[in-house]
């Protein structure tokens, strides 16, 4: 079928045309109103494992043990529990958050060759608006948090309640363990969360997408129809000229 | 009335039977008593974690940690999980959650076994006490350095997921208890379990059921009404397609005096064309990106895409006559354009979901690369004419040769010259694992390419049209061309190493073999023995690497054969989570997730059951245009369809060999070949000679017209039929 033909048959079906056009535009206008659901915004926040007499200000302290520590502490606050002192210091729900690490540097071993009991837990938290990420450096006490949200705003919050939370956690910890103060596993912010905008151009990608795809298969479901139709029509017209080329050959036969 | 209900009563009959598979599909029926049940394609998870902690929190307390603690720690974790998948205590958790005597199946820690040996002896095991019920699964995972236990559950709903969990951990804590019990410890040194929050659960696939019965009822539908539809105009069918066929020029019939054909034209399409497929062939395009900045990614093909359609926008709005390129909607073109829309929309229904993974960036560029390979198939069937397509046959043919003798050498030099020259010119970025040995001792050979899998499907693309020419060529001399260039394309693939160089090619000439048997069965028996010492002489031992990896005793233990087949069960919860559309084209990022190896399980993850009936429509498609003409009088359009059609099901095949579509050498190529087998559906163009639409004739004139100019005619008489021999056959 020729580019010309093709616009013909559009033209011919044009309610059909008209209908796959509005369809089309009302795709790309859902996908432009739903977008402020798509998370946006990204921070992150750093957290310093540290002793009471930090190891920062004394060159007596080793701080292979906070390292370590730090590696545990960047596992343990993916669970529940913190997430849920987090959501709570956020004023988020603790179903909204869901948490991944902890990763070291670029390998994201924990990640990989996941076995399908492992997926499916992730495929369930993917439907979570706020994702976060810890990752502990490799030869520092440190811990850095990583929020995506709905927005730049909202991941700040949370990457700030990071810290928070974490902290209402050791403190319950120490607490129940009548931990002496001069052993308290100590936790610092280094500064403010910080923030930015994400995937904005995915937004006009997206729309663009909604666009083609319905128009596309519209188009596509027209122009099959009506090429299905012609070619019955064709074969209608051969199969009867066929039959009667048969019934005249029996008919010479007699 | 009668009349209507007979021709209704089919349809009728078809609805009524895709509605009872649809029903099937998603229920289970029993007779006694009569009921349906739901089939268990739900799955559901659960996931929480411990802490192998001391009374003295390590979280809340300095003093605690020691390193020599926290290796202490972390192999306890390691015994605990490994506990926990015991015979008994899996036989107490499937008590504990209404199993009767059915045991849960517990496996893990999956982190730990990264570094894997290649081949594991296969040793008889005991007889199980208990049968294990494999839809209540629990996971433990540590990862030998940190004190924390993960506890994964998968089953059937998410409240059994849950106890599952719990139950677990529950499990865990009294076995401590227990031994701490017989063996008291100092109170500082005594483990304590910590349970970090309740389960996290969810349903994984809440609409999998309605989807996959939906899907069952189309799929019966479309296919029922194809073969009613065939039943029904079958002789007319074949009628018409042989007046077809039968109008056809016979391309080995001397072309008209100006015929215009490529390499004897002045259309400039054809030649960029052919410089596209050189470019195929001789650079790793994919390895170079421009330092310039694009809006399209930066790598070589991008761009020149995007030249090649401003040229052929040009020709279409310039060129009239037969000069200007014939666009026809084909089925092919049909199921290219079905295929882009659904991976359109996959990615537009789970926008949200990509957008917070992170991954709508990379979709977006692969929905790109996507749109140049439709640009790419759209103008290449369009230029293409039949008597391009031997020509281009042979020039595809001679460039994989040159490819083949670039990977012989650098299978035995350790130098690869697509690489290493174009390095010279351009900024050309070496994979990793260039020249190095793989997991399982194989040297890795790129070639022009970015995987060893690409090249060996790529050598073997062009091997069908190699064999044909052998088979159908005039001269001895072109014959023992053909036959070196069989051979060498065999040699260039098994250097690769790769199972793919000799599956693929076998399948290749089973397929040959099931239309000419008695040529293609006669060339094997007449150069089998030939062909082999050649390419043990090119590629010394490579064959005999690769045959080993297929014996019996290794192709079901080897790796790439074991991780291929341990994906089908990894990969069900993200298939079952979107079953019709997918998660979003390509957004299954194998460096993130894991690498499949198969185009078929990763179209349907990413565009679900819909996208990847279309793929395969895509091949359909394109192998009922080539049998048609490979059932057709000409014997030259059928030998060359029958190559592409060996083609095409080549890669058919190699789709669940590699992930084809990630790789553009293989989708450029099977889409020109996909072209071609158009092309030679054809008839040849007059020979108008090419005209600016400014001079466009009127209406009705030029070829095929009935006013044709009297003082400018177009020549009827033949030209003198040339000497010179054909191209391919």
């Amino acid at each position: 079928m020729e580019l010309n033909e093709i616009f013909k048959i559009l033209r011919k079906r044009w309610i059909a045309t008209g209908v796959v056009v509005a369809l089309a535009v009302a795709a790309t206008l859902a996908v432009r109103m739903s977008s402020h659901s798509v998370p946006t915004g990204v921070a992150t926040a750093q957290i310093l494992v540290d002793s009471p007499s930090s190891e920062l200000a004394n060159l007596n302290q080793d701080p292979t043990p906070l390292i370590s520590r730090a590696s545990v502490f960047a596992q343990v606050m993916t669970s529940n529990t913190v997430l849920a002192e987090i959501g709570k210091a956020a004023g988020v729900p603790a179903d909204q958050l869901t948490a991944s690490g902890p990763f070291s540097g670029s390998g994201e071993v924990l990640n990989t060759i996941t076995p399908a009991e492992a997926r499916s837990s992730q495929i369930v938290a993917e439907k979570a608006p706020y994702r976060l990420t810890f990752v502990a450096q490799q030869d520092e006490p440190v811990i850095t948090a990583t929020v995506q949200g709905p927005t730049e705003l909202d991941a700040a919050r949370v990457a700030n309640a990071v810290y928070t939370g974490t902290r209402a956690y050791v403190d319950a910890a120490q607490r129940e363990g009548h931990t002496p103060s001069e052993h308290k596993v100590t936790l610092r912010q280094l500064g403010p969360a910080e923030a930015g905008v994400v995937n904005h151009s995915s937004r006009t990608a997206m729309e663009i997408a909604a666009l083609l795809g319905v128009l596309i298969l519209g188009v596509l479901a027209i122009v099959g129809f009506e090429a299905l139709r012609r070619r019955d029509r064709e074969l209608a017209g051969v199969q009867h000229d066929l039959e009667l080329e048969l019934r005249r050959h029996s008919a010479q036969s007699w | 009335m009668t009349g209507g209900w007979r021709r209704a009563r089919p349809l009728a009959a078809l609805v009524a039977l895709a509605a009872l598979v649809a029903l099937l599909v998603g229920y289970k029926p029993s007779l006694s008593p009569p009921a349906l049940h739901p089939r268990g394609v739900t799955l559901a998870s659960a996931h929480a974690q411990v802490l192998v902690d001391a009374s003295e929190s390590e979280v809340a307390s300095i003093q605690q940690v020691t390193e020599f603690r926290a290796i202490l720690a972390a192999q306890l974790a390691l015994n605990y999980a490994l506990y926990l998948q015991s015979d008994s205590a899996t036989a107490t958790l499937g008590r504990e959650l209404g199993l009767g005597d059915r045991r849960v199946a517990a496996s893990g820690p999956y982190t730990l076994l990264l570094n894997r040996t290649n081949y594991a002896p296969v040793r008889s095991a005991p007889p199980q006490p208990s049968t294990v019920d494999h839809s209540y699964r629990l996971l433990l995972d540590v990862d030998g350095a940190r004190p924390m236990i993960d506890l994964y559950a998968q089953t059937p709903s998410a409240r059994s997921a849950v106890a599952l969990v719990d139950g677990a951990r529950a499990l865990l804590a009294r076995y401590v208890a227990g031994q701490e019990g017989a063996h008291p410890p100092q109170r500082e040194a005594a483990v304590v379990l910590r349970a970090l929050g309740a389960p996290v659960a969810g349903v994984v696939d809440p609409q999998a059921r309605w989807q996959l019965m939906l899907f069952a009822f189309l799929l019966v539908l479309a296919v029922g009404a194809s073969l009613l539809w065939a039943r029904r105009w079958g002789r007319a069918r074949a009628h018409l397609d042989g007046l077809a066929t039968g109008a056809l020029d016979r391309l080995d019939d001397p072309p008209r005096e100006g015929a215009d054909d490529w390499p004897h034209t002045r259309r400039v399409l054809p030649w960029v064309l052919a410089g596209f497929v050189a470019m195929l062939f001789l650079v790793p395009f994919d390895a170079i990106s421009l330092p310039v900045h694009l809006p399209v990614n930066g790598t070589l093909d991008r761009p020149i895409v995007v030249a090649l359609a401003l040229l052929w926008l040009c020709s279409l709005a310039l060129l009239s006559g037969a000069a200007r390129p014939r666009l026809k909607l084909t089925p092919v073109h049909f199921m290219l354009m079905a295929f882009f829309a659904i991976a359109l929309l996959s990615a537009v229904v789970n926008a949200h979901a990509l957008a917070s993974m992170d991954e709508a960036s990379l979709v977006v560029k692969k929905l790109a690369l996507l749109l140049s390979y439709v640009v790419f198939f759209f103008i290449v069937a369009s230029v293409l004419r039949p008597r391009e397509v031997p020509r281009f046959a042979a020039l595809m043919v001679g460039l994989a040769v040159v490819v083949a003798l670039g990977t012989i050498v650098e299978y035995r030099l350790h130098y690869n010259p697509f690489y290493e020259l174009w390095g010279k010119i351009l900024p050309v970025t070496k994979p990793t694992g260039f020249d190095s040995i793989d997991s399982i001792g194989r040297l890795e050979v790129y070639g022009p390419t970015l995987q060893p899998l690409e090249l060996a499907a790529m050598l073997a693309m062009m091997l069908p049209f190699a064999i044909i020419g052998a088979l159908g060529a005039a001269t001895r001399r072109r014959r023992v061309l053909y036959v070196i260039a069989v051979a060498l394309l065999l040699a260039g693939g098994v250097a690769t190493a790769r199972k793919t160089s000799l599956v693929v090619p076998l399948a290749v000439v089973a397929i040959l073999a099931f239309y000419r048997p008695r040529k293609v069965l006669g060339l094997v028996a007449k150069l089998g023995v030939v062909l082999l010492v050649l390419i043990h002489l090119a590629s010394p031992a490579a064959l005999g690497s690769v045959i080993s990896q297929l014996e019996p005793g290794h192709v079901n233990t080897a790796l790439t054969t074991t991780d291929r087949t341990a994906r089908y069960d990894a990969v069900a919860p993200d298939i079952l989570r979107h079953p019709l559309l997918g998660r979003g084209y390509e957004s299954y990022d194998p460096q993130k997730y894991r690498i499949l190896d198969n185009e078929y399980l990763g179209l349907l993850i990413t565009v679900g059951l819909v996208g990847a009936a279309c793929y395969l429509g895509i091949f359909i498609a394109m192998l009922a245009a080539a049998h048609r003409t490979i059932r057709g009088p000409d014997p030259r359009r059928a030998s060359l369809a029958l190559a592409a059609f060996a083609t095409v099901a080549a890669i058919g095949i190699a789709s669940a060999l590699f992930d084809v579509l990630s790789f553009p050498h293989v989708p450029y190529l099977l889409l020109f070949v996909g072209a071609m087998i158009l092309a030679l559906r054809e008839p040849s163009p007059a020979t108008e000679p090419a005209r600016t639409l400014a001079a466009r004739p009127r209406e009705g004139a030029g070829p095929g017209g009935l006013d044709l100019d009297p003082l400018n005619p177009l020549p009827l008489e033949p030209p003198p039929v040339r000497e010179r021999e054909p191209a391919l056959v």
